[in-house]
């Protein structure tokens, strides 16, 4: 449905409203969104690596969207992840898109030294996402002591901070690590002069009542270690269908920037869905909201460019959805179609009434009842048939309506035919014809001062005007009264030479009517001759 | 008419048909009404590129002022101007194919009613990937606007006359050039309108706005399968066409349909907005140019590759695609010649014919090379066009030319513009710019293959000594009505006062094929004089056998008709149509034009771009150029155009001045962009600028007459010739004025400073302020 | 034909009256005097007024009257008058110069000073058919959620496009407004907001009836204005200046330039410039340079925004030179 995008599917607010906890309370902080479609959502097996046009495309879909922060992938993966990344930088930097860019890391110094490349080429500061698994079973397989991790953060975060961009650890797993192993890893991370942390349901462990937890947990080790500066991010997967929920969660918990991805393409079974995420964090007052039109062409794009086909039940943007929002309206329209047996039209058009209008009409007291809404050129062409007053813009950009009213050019078609009460008005019918021709419609004809003569009536009637003010107006004096009336055929030159010509007949310095037809027609029949009387007596 | 002064032509006569028009007398299509009549309205499509799957009219059908709505379901039937390109549907039958496209019709009892039921109209799209520029619809091949749905390539032409490459090889100079026209838009005043009426008696009648009311008549059959026998096309006057109007557009289709559905009349007037959609104007073309020449100043070869941006259809661009190269090898150019054009659909309104269809933008770049070329030689431009005028009667492509008043048209404008004591003398700042070119007379092949006249015309005489000249031509402000009345009167020595024109009225005209390619003045003057000299031959014997007189004795002139020795018994016209109606039975002739076989090159599109006559142009602009704010000011021009006989000189000024106006504008305000969401930057009058009264430069036209030996009278085309190199002549005069080469339209003034800049590093520091 | 949405039309007599209406019909009212901006807006579904309260005969509105200190100005003078009244053109030529260089002469005789100051902002996405306007998915201003000149915006910056504002501010000009809760002045310097949406601190029920300028001794102002025809177009960028002068040279001045976003930019540069100034080329020099760098103009009117930004310098400096300051 892209006319009109009808914000609500939800029971409207008229019927009171159960959408959030505590509709109430109004949303202090702006949550951010992140889209990680470039780089979470590429790991996906099934999601097609876009050529860089697609990337760019999406970008600018992105902001069209209100995304406010973009992950341009993993540079460290490839050199074209690397290129990739850093022709999306400049992209976003050209087309001036207030967006900030991060990009992906392992805690290796390598991996973060391939960010400074990015944003050194790209031209801009990228924010260094370092990922490291938080759980016991990721450090119970990959035999890592404790040690080993907080060294390998350290020197992470230092690489970050020696090329001068902003470092976010990244605890992988972060639902099911321990509160003892997170705080040594978020206390080395913060020394090492870490602004974010991102909490990270990897595999889609947590419940709504569990992100609470842990973002109440994650802020209090902010605030005991007085970092309330630091942020956070919260990261979610879908595994058990609670991506979405998690999110509005940690959302309202506070944390500053939630990752999703568009069409939810991600790890596994996927990510938050970035459509539904803007869509609710719009509905609950988090960020100003976002059409659905635009959505829904993001999706479509995101579809397109990953190869990946939008699932027909795919909240807002999938097949039933907009099917839905069509049967909504068709709904709406049988519903109307059943009120409207009762009432005359759809919505019922307000009542503007009549005004009586009393007007001097090319020298003519007349009396008139016209609508409101009514333009003095509808009025004219379409009510009293003076046609010789012409539209070619409807709105003031091209002087073909001009009339005068109390003897001065106006725009008919913007001027209210009610506002003429009491006002006299004189149109392109009133010159003068045979046989005493206005010199105007003479030197017109004769100078070919109109070609398709549409602008023509406009021309005369500010030349009328003119005129009457300047009886010898200088050729500059002509061109600066015409300058509001567009002519497309002539070049003006002519119609400069008509008014002129016009003024020298008006003053008898140029004789009238040179080269009218009608010198050598014939002549008119004889009279019929009165009959003598005919001897023939009366009968 | 046997004495010089008498004649009306070759005077400075009146117009005639303007106070009628002006007053209102004369009703434009928007003034006429007839009962009962309905208001339609068309709903567009808002994306570039989609496909319908679902319209649901529930919500529009619940207003009981709406009465009917039709969508492209209702008219299943293609159509388009050139017979083998027939790729449009009157309401997009499956996709739409650009923002505006028509996809649904819906008539109500008045306009605003119809206006606010569009907003209504519940469509689903299937939003398609689309192209915007040349380079998507280059590389984005998946989009398939192409017939093949492979690609997105429309026309695709490629000619070679001579050796190029060995010619280029032995050329002193060789110089490359790439060139960019931007698209613009016609931009008449009067908008496009319809009505149509589908009487009690079943005959169905459509008065539109247009410049081909035959093709029109032809296509409403074919589209509304109805027989043409039952359908009547009126043109009533128009309001400015410039090439706009001069295919069927989806109002005329919609309207019919709608009358038929609903057995009313019914009226479609496009807003402002939709005429730029309905669109049809300059082809955006990205040329690139090789030209080589000796150092003694011949021209040795020419190589062009030009791409094209067509727009969703085809429209005229079959046509275009050929002219973009076919009208360049006149009126000077080399012996050696090749060009590749592509003409590529992009998701935007469709391009077509403008005045000057297809050739102005290769002469833009073409006469830029010339100027560039004269200054590597140290060769003044006019003697380098001089002596590459191509005298032979035929060009290197095989068009024949039969009249060529080039040399004078460049020695008057020469003369005119005091070149050869200005050019390059009037500082820094100020310009004098040269450049020149050739057009057709009319097309020499109808669009449709066939035997029959081009243009007819049929007279009526009435024994109150009124001629009617019912014509086919289409009156669209170039003044043809005025053109007919003139050599009828002058045939039979009329007043102007007794002869009627009647045009463009499908039941009561014969056949002309319409106002476009400048065929008017050739092919309906012909006609016209052809019709009235059958007539005189009869008025000749009637009087010359009152007068006892040999018919070779009699003479005609103004009013009267004498016999050699015996002018004091002079017979008025009016009698000796009495006589002649007595003798002969009731006065009436038909004449027509049927242009010579076998024109053109004997090779595949060699037809295209023969014409029966050539005119020839050259023009001299004179600008001044702010270095600071980059704004170039046109002061004057001179325009010297060879029309073979001003038959209308105050006509010829006219269509020379309308013709200049259009170029200058064209190379310094106007441009018709679609951004990159396929939308038009600004579909109004006001953000599309065309020239005000305060914007233009003073005109000087020239008439030059070459007597062409199968124009009436000698004539040839003014329509649209005097555009073509006002463009360059800009271009040419910016060097002239500051050194810079512009080679993309329009020269705006951010354009300019960024040119400066490049050209002179020092200039930055005077543009900017001097800090 | 792009026909208006249906509306009831009241025409008082009085401003009381007028007022008074204002409050009864509540959000429907909208207030009209020449319509020139009003009309074309609603025609393209960017005003969903439901009544229409005309000014025209309301003659309190009307006149121009010179006062001891100061020159006062009725609402409903036309701009066409305002270009020709000499004493206008002698007290305020920066005014006279801004009302002749509006649209084209039809629009200077049918709009109205009060009109043009409240004049709605001019973007290339809102000024557009309602048609356009869905095709592109609605805009910040009007029916949408998203800003396409600033992509992915949260604030409106349709520019700021009449010609008699800059000028209003630059001459320290005051505006009377009047409503059922009695009148009240705003100086022009603070009746502009930086909000697209709505740019100026006119309440929705006031009328502004009258702009009343100082008359200084030594003033001097004037105006320019840059656009691509020399008709009918609306500013790509204007200037307006004033300069008071005493034997000690420039005792103050005040420059503004306008068509950037919302609010008519006054320059930082020309408020710092201490009396006594000489006048001098380097002043303009550093007059023009500045102005470069506080006025960035957007791609929010029709028109080549680096072309604009690069001719803000020049108008400053051609329009300074002009009054003298070089």
């Amino acid at each position: 449905m892209t006319t009109s995008a009808n914000e609500d599917i939800g029971p409207t607010s008229a019927m009171g409203s159960w959408r959030s906890m505590n509709p109430k309370a109004s949303p202090t902080t702006h949550t951010l969104v992140v889209d990680e479609s470039l780089r979470d959502g590429l790991q996906s097996p099934s999601v097609r690596n876009p050529h860089l046009d697609e990337k760019r495309e999406l970008i600018h879909a992105m902001g069209a969207i209100g995304v406010d922060v973009v992950s341009i992938g993993l540079p460290a993966a490839s050199t074209r992840a690397v290129d990739d990344a850093a022709a999306l930088l400049k992209e976003i930097s050209d087309a001036r898109l207030p967006i900030r860019a991060t990009a992906a890391a392992r805690t290796t110094e390598a991996d973060v030294a391939a960010i400074a490349e990015v944003s050194q080429r790209g031209g801009a500061s990228v924010e260094v996402y370092a990922f490291i698994g938080s759980s016991p079973i990721r450090h119970y397989t990959e035999a890592w002591s404790d040690d080993f991790l907080v060294q390998r953060v350290a020197a992470a975060a230092k690489a970050a901070e020696r090329a001068g961009l902003p470092f976010c650890l990244v605890t992988e797993d972060t639902t099911r690590a321990s509160p003892s192993v997170l705080s040594r890893l978020w206390a080395v991370a913060l020394d090492s002069g870490a602004s974010r942390l991102c909490l990270c349901d990897t595999v889609g462990h947590a419940e709504p009542s569990g992100v609470e937890a842990l973002v109440g947990f994650a802020r209090n080790y902010l605030d005991a270690h007085g970092a309330q500066s630091v942020e956070l991010d919260w990261h979610g997967h879908e595994d058990r269908g609670l991506a979405l929920a998690n999110a509005l969660t940690a959302a309202n918990a506070g944390v500053e920037r939630i990752h999703g991805t568009a069409l939810g393409v991600g790890e596994r079974v996927g990510n938050v869905a970035m459509e539904p995420l803007l869509y609710n964090l719009g509905l609950a007052g988090r960020r100003p909201r976002t059409s659905l039109s635009a959505l829904r062409h993001y999706s479509d794009l995101a579809a397109r460019s990953f190869a990946f086909p939008i699932s027909t039940f795919a909240p807002l943007v999938g097949e039933r959805s907009r099917s839905l929002d069509e049967a909504r309206t068709a709904r709406c329209a049988l519903a109307q179609q059943q009120k409207t047996e009762a009432r005359a039209t759809v919505e019922p058009p307000l009542e503007e009434g009549w005004m009586p209008i009393r007007l001097r009409l090319n020298g003519d007291n007349i009396e008139h009842m016209t609508r409101p809404s009514r333009t003095l050129l509808e009025m004219l062409r379409y009510d009293l048939d003076l046609v010789g007053t012409r539209q070619g813009c409807d709105k003031g950009d091209c002087g073909a309506c001009t009339v005068l009213i109390d003897g001065e050019p106006h725009l008919s078609c913007i001027t209210l035919a009610a506002s003429c009460d009491e006002r006299s008005i004189t149109t392109v019918e009133s010159l003068k014809g045979p046989p005493d021709l206005d010199p105007l419609l003479d030197a017109f004809d004769r100078c070919a001062a109109g070609q398709c003569g549409f602008c023509t009536p406009g021309m005369l009637m500010t030349a009328t005007a003119l005129l009457r003010k300047h009886p010898r107006p200088s050729r500059d004096t002509i061109k600066r009264a015409l300058s509001g009336n567009l002519c497309r055929c002539t070049g003006y030159g002519a119609i400069f030479d008509a008014i002129d010509l016009a003024a020298k007949i008006r003053a008898g310095e140029e004789p009238p009517g040179v080269g009218l037809p009608g010198e050598h027609v014939p002549p008119p029949l004889a009279p019929q001759q009165e009959k003598a009387p005919t001897k023939e007596k009366a009968r | 008419m046997s004495d010089r002064d008498e004649r009306l032509v070759g005077k400075r006569g009146r117009r005639g048909d303007l106070t009628r028009k002006v007053r209102g007398e004369t009703r434009y299509t928007d003034d006429i009404k007839l009962p009962r009549m309905l208001h339609a309205k068309l709903v567009r499509c808002p994306h570039p590129h989609a496909r319908i799957t679902q319209v649901d009219a529930t919500r529009v059908l619940a207003d009981p002022n709406v009465v009917a709505v039709i969508t492209g379901r209702d008219l299943p039937r293609r159509f388009g101007i050139i017979p083998w390109t027939p790729d449009e549907y009157p309401l997009a039958l499956e996709t739409a194919r650009f923002v505006g496209d028509a996809v649904a019709a819906i008539a109500a009892l008045d306009e605003r009613s119809a206006d606010e039921a569009t907003r209504r109209l519940d469509i689903t799209y299937e939003v398609l990937p689309h192209a915007l520029s040349l380079d998507e619809a280059e590389r984005k091949v998946e989009v398939g606007l192409g017939a093949n749905r492979k690609d997105n390539v429309s026309k695709r032409v490629d000619l070679s006359f001579g050796d190029v490459d060995a010619a280029l090889a032995a050329s002193d100079v060789v110089l490359e050039g790439e060139y960019y026209f931007e698209g613009t838009a016609h931009a008449p005043i009067e908008t496009h309108c319809a009505i149509a009426q589908y009487a009690g008696d079943g005959l169905l009648t459509v008065w539109s706005s247009t410049q081909v009311p035959h093709y029109l008549h032809r296509e409403l059959s074919r589209v509304l399968a109805v027989s043409p026998a039952r359908i009547r096309v009126i043109q009533p006057p128009v309001g400015g066409a410039f090439g706009g109007k001069s295919e069927p557009f989806a109002l005329e289709f919609a309207a019919a349909k709608l009358a038929m559905v609903t057995g009313r009349p019914v009226k479609i007037l496009y807003t402002r907005e939709e005429e730029f959609y309905a669109h049809r104007g300059r082809h955006p073309m990205a040329m690139r140019y090789v030209v080589g020449a000796t150092k003694d100043g011949s021209l040795t070869a020419v190589d062009a590759k030009t791409r094209i941006d067509g727009g969703a259809y085809s429209s005229f661009g079959l046509v275009t695609t050929y002219y973009s190269g076919q009208l360049l090898t006149l009126p000077s150019f080399a012996p050696n010649y090749r060009f590749s054009s592509v003409r590529y659909f992009t998701n935007k309104p469709p391009c077509g014919p403008k005045r000057g269809h297809g050739s102005v933008q290769p002469r833009f770049a073409f006469e830029c090379m010339l100027d560039r070329i004269a200054e590597q030689i140290a060769m003044d431009p006019i003697e380098l066009r001089r002596k590459n005028a191509v005298g032979a009667d035929s060009t290197v492509n095989g068009f024949r030319v039969t009249s060529n008043g080039y040399l004078e048209c460049l020695a008057r404008v020469e003369e005119a513009s005091g070149w050869k004591e200005r050019r390059g003398k009037l500082g820094r700042g100020r310009g004098l710019g040269v450049a020149s070119s050739a057009y057709i007379s009319g097309t020499n092949y109808p669009i449709y293959p066939n035997e029959m006249p081009q243009s007819a015309v049929q007279l009526k005489v009435d024994r109150s000594g009124v001629v009617t000249v019912f014509n086919g031509a289409s009156e669209i402000g170039q003044g043809t009505d005025t053109l007919m009345a003139t050599l009828v009167a002058d045939e039979l020595g009329l007043d102007l006062g007794a002869v009627r024109v009647v045009s463009a009225d499908s039941d009561l005209c014969p056949v002309d094929l319409g106002a476009y390619s400048s065929r008017g003045t050739f092919m309906n003057g012909n006609a016209c004089i052809a019709a009235a000299r059958e007539i005189r031959q009869k008025l000749v014997q009637a009087v010359a056998a009152k007068l006892e007189v040999a018919p070779r004795d009699v003479f005609v002139s103004r009013g009267f008709l004498c016999a050699v020795g015996k002018e004091n018994e002079a017979v008025p016209v009016t009698e000796a149509i009495v006589l002649a109606e007595s003798r002969f039975g009731t006065l009436g002739a038909t004449g027509w034009y049927k242009s010579p076989p076998k024109l053109g090159g004997d090779y595949r599109g060699g037809t295209i771009g023969a014409s029966p006559a050539y005119s020839f142009t050259a023009h001299v602009a004179e600008v001044t150029v702010d270095e600071r704010t980059g704004v170039v000011e046109v002061v004057k021009v001179w325009c010297a155009h060879d029309c073979g006989k001003a038959l209308c000189p105050t006509l010829v000024d006219g269509q020379i001045e309308g013709s200049v106006y259009m170029g200058i504008a064209e190379a310094l305000l106007e441009e018709h962009v679609i951004d990159n969401r396929g939308l038009h930057r600004g579909p109004n009058l006001l953000d599309y600028r065309i020239p005000t009264s305060l914007d233009v430069p003073d005109i000087a036209s020239i008439l030059v007459e070459s007597h062409d030996p199968e124009g009436p009278h000698g004539a040839k085309e003014a329509g649209e010739g005097p555009l073509h190199s006002s463009i360059p002549a800009v271009a040419n005069a910016i060097y002239d004025a500051v050194g810079i080469r512009l080679d993309r339209l329009p020269f705006s003034p951010g354009r300019v400073l960024a040119a400066l800049r490049a050209e002179r590093p020092e200039a930055r520091r005077t543009a900017l302020g001097g800090t | 034909m792009l026909p208006l949405p249906r509306f009831r039309m009241f025409r008082p007599t009085t401003v009381a009256e007028a007022a008074g209406l204002l409050r009864d019909l509540g959000e429907d009212a909208q207030l009209v005097a020449g319509g020139t901006d009003l009309l074309p807006n609603m025609k393209h579904g960017l005003v969903g007024a439901r009544a229409l309260v005309s000014l025209q005969n309301v003659a309190a509105l009307k006149g121009v009257r010179v006062e001891r200190q100061s020159l006062r100005i009725g609402a409903l003078t036309t701009l066409e008058s305002l270009a020709e009244d000499g004493r206008i053109r002698e007290l305020a030529p920066g005014l006279a110069e801004a009302a002749e260089a509006v649209g084209g002469p039809h629009h200077r005789r049918m709009g109205t000073l009060g009109g043009n100051l409240c004049l709605d902002t001019r973007c290339r996405y809102y000024n557009q058919t309602h048609f356009w306007r869905s095709a592109l998915g609605f805009c910040l201003k009007k029916d949408g959620t998203v800003c396409h000149v600033v992509a992915g915006g949260q604030k409106c910056v349709a520019a700021a496009s009449n010609d008699t504002a800059p000028a209003l501010i630059a001459l320290d000009a005051t505006i009377s407004l009047e409503s059922v809760r009695g009148e009240r002045e705003v100086p022009a310097r603070s009746f502009y907001t930086a909000d697209g949406i709505y740019n100026t601190t006119r309440e929705r029920d006031e009328i502004v009836t009258a702009v009343t300028l100082p008359i200084v001794p030594g003033r001097t102002s004037g105006f320019d204005k840059l656009r691509r025809r020399n008709a009918i177009d609306f500013p790509l960028l204007s200037v307006a200046a004033r300069v008071d002068r005493d034997e000690g040279g420039i005792a103050a001045l005040d420059i503004v330039v306008s068509a950037l976003a919302a609010r008519p930019r006054r320059l930082a540069a020309a408020a710092k410039v201490p009396p006594g100034t000489r006048p001098s080329m380097d002043l303009v020099h550093r007059l023009s340079e500045a102005a470069k760098k506080e006025c960035r103009p957007l791609d929010n009117v029709e028109g080549d925004a680096e072309w604009r930004h690069e001719m803000v310098p020049l108008l400053v400096e051609r329009l300074s030179r002009r009054l003298g300051l070089g």
